[in-house]
């Protein structure tokens, strides 16, 4: 959450999360580099450089894609989530090395330019296994060098998280022209069924991932609440909201995330201005709703930023009747304080000690 | 008392259950990780003990002609032994050839010669790249001098193979065949790097065949369809010395077909509307 | 994530979990086969019946063959691995040499090696004896021979003018086999 411009607010988690990325890549390389020197002595080390920087690309992509899925189906994987931006980036340095080496290796000290030679040496476009697969790993490339130039909180905010969560959707159609660069590019040559099986065992993961965490959602937005009165929505019981956490309500337009603390029930739109992260899933910290993905506040009854802060939700308002919490999706704009809906506690009775009662 | 750990990327440490569960996954990404390391490392196939020898400049002294392909011929006791000249990276050795020539005042075809450069040899073929950097033409001798190739004509014939570019195969890339190195040797061929029919018996033993036009011109604009595809070519075999040559007719494969036939050339070409009314006038 | 975002994301996956699995069958099947033509086999002559004598150089072999026992009039080289070497001529040498390290089954990629660093430069002015004859690609030669009682075969870089191998058949070798060979190559289809 930083103010000004920073490359790279470091912290403790990240640079421990950075650690591990580079170990990572390291043990691979040297699995795989150190393997193939045994099994393949007669190896160059162009063709190393090319088949180890595509293999740990595509490992890494696997990995970043099912990070998401895998946060909304088990909430123990977020501290995957919080750095992940560097794994990507980390990914596209590999797959940048794998295309510009590529792309020198087989079509620079030619007679033509090197990327006019890319897309007018092989110009099957309507054969399957004879089809252009470089020009497929090119494009894939341009959205990776798109997704990595802006993952800077700078462009977050610049481009609007609308906008920019649009632009890195794009993740997913570079997955897609990946598995295809694979398919008419090495399937095409190596024969055994190990690198087949692989790729299908990967995509099954990220597709089983997705379609799961996707289908828990869709639910989630789709339950009805018929209960209403004066544009108010019965959405629970006060007691099914713990303590500084929060319960989500999908109504109408967006979510809206109910927090309860001191006494008090606030609602306030469930999406993080940073990156449109879950607040409702997060908690109450020192008093300011604390957003599970990278820990932006808001305090709860006017859901702006603590200062220095200018971030804002919408809050909406919310009442108590006979025990139920009572919900209006009509937000205020942001930062607009509301009272919320005070818990009124019952009276406790106290009852006389006698010795039957001890 | 329930337990409400709440991650936070920006606090000093994370809690225990996240860190424990966290700990596990990392076990588990590294296990993976090296599985598949070990798994794609092992299956890929075996690379060729062709050799290029990339630093290394070797002399060698024979005939140069510039038929079927620019080459040396270089005698061997009693044999002539075809050495094909490649030049610098994806280029054929004609420019440099032409560049000595014009450097030289005199033509080099039939000439004996010294020349430096660069082998590339596997399975049995060796060629050699001549590079202007690398000082190529060390002796010329301006008489005309003959070696006694050895041409003999094998008839018609049909053969089935991939076309490659045997500069890359025989030593500079690995691998320098298939789908994967297609776009090179499209490059390779069409900067002048005489193509090769790789044929492959059932035992994976292979034999290669210089492809040249119908009447001994340069194919390699006509070739590009049918690089790294498996492709029948036909036409006039012959065995130039320790090389076969092929003489091309045709080439087909399931993408594509040419034939060096004039007429059938001029029917494919007439295909479109506007000239099979100008063939009927 | 905002729903319009999360309806999204659940179509696009759907739509790639019909997509990826597609892709990959179709790439699958149209992957083209490897095309065999028998035209590759080397074969320059016919290898007479009996192998009086066997050794092996890597994965090739090298029979001394006659037409009986302890008559040798061939030499049949079954090349078997692609050369890695820039050639390979084959003399007859009149002496004996020191006997090949590579005679046992050593890849022939290490021996050649070994040889080729040790002999660097030093043997080009050795007289090499008969020349025999040149191995190129994969297939089976046939050299004729002389008759001799031992044979000591040296094989000759003559680019790099470098001894590559050695290969001695004793006279107790040449004396051995009687038997006809079962793995006797058939003689292929004409070039």
């Amino acid at each position: 959450m930083s103010v000004s411009y920073q490359a790279v607010g470091w912290n403790r988690q990240k640079k421990i999360y950075d650690w591990l990325i580079a170990g990572f890549c390291v043990f691979y390389i040297s699995v795989f580099v150190g393997l193939t020197l045994v099994f393949n002595p007669e190896a160059t080390f162009e063709t190393l450089l090319i088949r180890t920087t595509s293999t740990l690309a595509l490992l890494l992509l696997h990995v970043i894609l099912s990070i998401g899925p895998l946060t909304r189906l088990n909430k123990r994987f977020l501290p995957l989530l919080y750095n992940r931006r560097h794994l990507g980036v980390t990914m596209f340095c590999m797959a940048a090395v794998h295309g510009g080496f590529s792309i020198f290796q087989f079509h620079s000290l030619g007679n033509v330019n090197p990327f006019a030679s890319l897309f007018i040496s092989n110009t099957h476009f309507t054969s399957i296994a004879d089809f252009p697969f470089q020009a497929l790993g090119f494009f894939a490339l341009l959205i990776f060098l798109l997704l990595a130039a802006t993952s800077h909180d700078f462009w977050l905010r610049n481009l609007t998280p609308k906008v920019w969560k649009t632009l890195h959707m794009f993740v997913y159609v570079a997955y897609l022209l990946i598995v295809l660069h694979v398919m008419v590019g090495v399937i095409q040559y190596e024969t055994n069924p190990v690198f087949i099986l692989l790729l299908a065992a990967g995509s099954a993961t990220l597709i089983t991932l997705h379609l799961l965490a996707g289908r828990k959602e869709v639910q989630k937005d789709n339950q009805n609440y018929q209960l209403q009165m004066d544009g108010f929505y019965e959405v629970c019981r006060v007691d099914d909201i713990l303590e500084d956490r929060a319960k989500v309500f999908c109504i109408k337009e967006e979510r809206i995330a109910v927090f309860k603390t001191a006494g008090t029930l606030f609602a306030v739109n469930n999406v993080c201005k940073h990156q449109n992260g879950p607040i409702g899933e997060g908690k109450i910290v020192d008093g300011c709703i604390t957003c599970p993905w990278h820990g932006y506040q808001y305090l709860p009854h006017n859901g702006c930023s603590p200062a220095p802060f200018k971030e804002k939700v919408s809050t909406y308002d919310v009442k108590i009747f006979e025990g139920k919490v009572w919900l209006n999706p009509a937000p205020y704009p942001e930062g607009t304080e509301r009272p919320g809906a005070v818990i009124e506690l019952e009276p406790v009775i106290i009852k006389p000690v006698t010795p039957q009662n001890i | 008392m329930r337990n409400d750990e709440f991650y936070i990327g920006w606090m000093q440490g994370a809690p225990a259950t996240f860190i424990q569960f966290v700990r596990k996954y990392l076990l588990l990404i590294f296990f993976l990780a090296a599985v598949v390391g070990v798994l794609l490392a092992t299956s890929q196939k075996k690379f060729s003990t062709a050799t290029f020898e990339y630093g290394k400049t070797t002399t060698i002294k024979g005939v140069y002609a510039p038929s079927p392909v620019p080459h040396l011929s270089v005698k061997n006791n009693n044999e002539i032994v075809f050495i094909p000249l490649v030049g610098y990276g994806k280029q054929g050795a004609e420019g440099i050839i032409q560049e000595l020539e014009k450097e030289r005042g005199i033509s080099l075809a039939n000439k004996e010669v010294t020349f430096n450069g660069t082998l590339l040899y596997g399975d049995g073929k060796v060629l050699l790249q001549i590079d202007k950097n690398e000082a190529p033409l060390k002796q010329l001798s301006n008489a005309e001098a003959s070696l006694p190739s050895a041409t003999k004509a094998l008839g018609p014939a049909s053969l089935k193979g991939e076309v490659i570019d045997p500069k890359c195969y025989f030593g500079v890339m690995k691998p320098g065949e298939g789908k994967v190195h297609k776009d090179c040797a499209i490059r390779c061929i069409a900067g002048g790097i005489p193509p090769v029919l790789a044929i492959t018996n059932e035992k994976g033993e292979k034999n290669y065949v210089l492809l040249v036009g119908a009447n001994g011109e340069k194919l390699n604009d006509k070739v590009k369809d049918f690089v790294a595809v498996p492709s029948t070519i036909t036409g006039e075999l012959m065995q130039v010395d320790n090389w076969l040559v092929m003489q091309v007719k045709e080439m087909k494969n399931d993408m594509a077909t040419f034939s060096s036939d004039a007429s059938s050339q001029i029917a494919s070409a007439c295909e479109a509307s506007c000239c099979k009314k100008r063939m009927q006038q | 994530m905002i729903k319009p975002l999360r309806k999204k994301h659940l179509q696009i996956w759907s739509l790639w979990a019909l997509i990826l699995p597609l892709g990959m069958i179709a790439a699958l099947i149209a992957r083209k086969p490897v095309v065999n033509d028998a035209f590759g086999q080397v074969q320059n002559g016919k290898a007479l019946p009996v192998v009086i004598a066997e050794k092996r150089l890597g994965q090739n072999l090298l029979q001394l063959r006659g037409t009986g026992p302890g008559a040798v009039q061939q030499l049949l080289w079954i090349n078997r691995e692609p050369l890695n070497v820039a050639s390979a001529t084959i003399y007859l040498s009149g002496l004996p040499l020191t006997p090949s390290k590579g005679g046992g089954t050593a890849s022939v990629r290490g021996q050649l090696q070994q040889e080729a660093n040790k002999n660097s430069g030093s043997q080009q002015n050795e007289d090499k004896g008969i020349y025999i004859g040149r191995i190129e690609i994969r297939g089976n030669y046939v050299f004729g021979l002389p008759p001799q009682k031992e044979y000591h075969f040296l094989v000759y870089d003559f680019i790099h003018q470098q001894i590559i191998s050695r290969i001695s058949f004793s006279e107790h070798d040449v004396a051995g086999r009687k038997e006809t060979s079962q793995s006797s190559p058939t003689p292929n289809t004409k070039l």
